[in-house]
């Protein structure tokens, strides 16, 4: 009787021979796959309105109360609606709720208008903003698809094909003026050139 | 302090010319169909992942790196974040990838249930950290470098070659005591 050397397998060969899942030649599946490939590129989420933003939108990103240096303006403790910090209190995708506020600080266009810009906002169920806020926000990052429902009504500026804003903070603040200033310029048919928020809100996205 | 201007939201966008990506997207695309199918159940949504992934790579194609070893990697970068908020949240069906997902199913050499030590070994990765199950998934099922690992993972490569020869070690040990592999 011949005798047979059994060989134990390397501990690199059972790693590897434990891929879960090897595709076959399947030759549809891959046609399928390059079909995919071509739709995704041509179809119609490529599609993009793109609005610029002439006016220029600052967001001082200190404390509330704190110092801001703005447009070589200095800013000193007196938000320009002190009654009105806004709630901005949203859940992550992981499961964080972050809690923090923002307030309109300057602009001329809402101190020309500081009486209709507050009768505004308490006008307003501002509950929902902080979600909405978040969520737009994820949009900019490239994290998510842009939606009518993750987009503020007033403003159809989504960066793409290249342009994702990379910098989480900075997509968090552009969503602020999105919603605050930018909703609110639009919806009262303000004048003028800007605004600025003040905001505590660190950008957490995850 | 300072404030900083909104309006400059342009992100530096690598010079791309240099590759073809199309032909790039085209030829990595089942490797990320395989990548998905690995990693989710039920596999068709491999194909749903693969529809969103591929959306991102065409969006942000200005961004992807001019070389194609790191371009590939990138590309692993966009796929990995797109699994990890499939994992996060209820998937949203990708009406492109339907006829896809109905060519998956069935398709492939599915190794789960045909090789019992095959699944004992991934159930002893599936009992890793989260991180070192990416890092061993990566290296012996995709066929990565450690240095390439840490790129797709935006880790130091220090960090990953410790963590993967802590998690090897960990496995050698487990698989030695049962039998399943030989001594060194």
């Amino acid at each position: 009787m011949e005798d047979r050397i059994v060989t134990k397998p390397t501990l690199d060969d059972l790693l590897a021979d434990s891929t879960p899942w090897v595709p076959d030649n399947d030759v549809q599946l891959r046609k399928s796959v390059q079909l995919l490939v071509e739709e995704t590129r041509n179809d119609k989420y490529r599609k993009r309105s793109r609005r610029r933003r002439s006016t220029l939108w600052l967001i001082p990103t200190v404390g509330l109360g704190g110092l801001a240096l703005t447009a070589g303006a200095l800013v000193l403790d007196n938000a320009l609606f002190p009654d009105l910090p806004i709630p901005i209190e949203y859940v992550t995708d992981t499961g964080v709720s972050v809690s923090c506020t923002a307030q309109i600080s300057g602009g001329t266009m809402f101190i020309a208008n500081s009486d209709a810009v507050v009768k505004y906002f308490e006008g307003r169920d501002l509950s929902p903003y902080g979600q909405k806020i978040y969520e737009h926000a994820l949009v900019l990052t490239g994290g998510t698809e842009a939606t009518p429902d993750n987009t503020p009504p007033g403003n159809q500026w989504v960066p793409g094909d290249g342009n994702w804003i990379e910098d989480e903070k900075f997509a968090f603040d552009m969503s602020l003026v999105d919603y605050l200033l930018i909703n609110t310029q639009i919806d009262l048919g303000l004048k003028g050139d800007g605004g600025e928020l003040v905001s505590d809100c660190t950008g957490q996205l995850h | 302090m300072s404030g900083h201007t909104i309006a400059a939201a342009a992100v530096s966008s690598p010079d791309s010319a240099s590759i073809d990506i199309p032909a790039l997207v085209a030829r990595e695309a089942p490797a990320l169909l395989a990548y998905f199918a690995r990693r989710v159940t039920p596999q068709e949504d491999a194909a749903d992942l693969l529809g969103d992934t591929l959306v991102i790579v065409w969006r942000r194609q200005s961004s992807i790196p001019n070389d194609e070893t790191h371009a590939r990697m990138w590309l692993y970068g966009v796929a990995r974040k797109v699994l990890s908020t499939h994992r996060r949240s209820a998937i949203r069906r990708n009406a492109l990838a339907e006829r896809l997902r109905l060519d998956l199913r069935g398709s492939g050499i599915d190794n789960a249930h045909n090789d019992s030590l095959a699944s004992h070994v991934r159930s002893l990765i599936a009992d890793l950290d989260e991180k070192d199950q990416e890092i061993m998934g990566l290296v012996y099922w995709e066929g990565f470098s450690l240095v390439e690992v840490a790129t797709i993972l935006s880790m130091r490569p220090s960090t990953v070659r410790s963590r993967h020869a802590r998690a090897r070690a960990e496995l050698r040990r487990t698989l030695e005591d049962s039998g399943d592999i030989g001594s060194d």
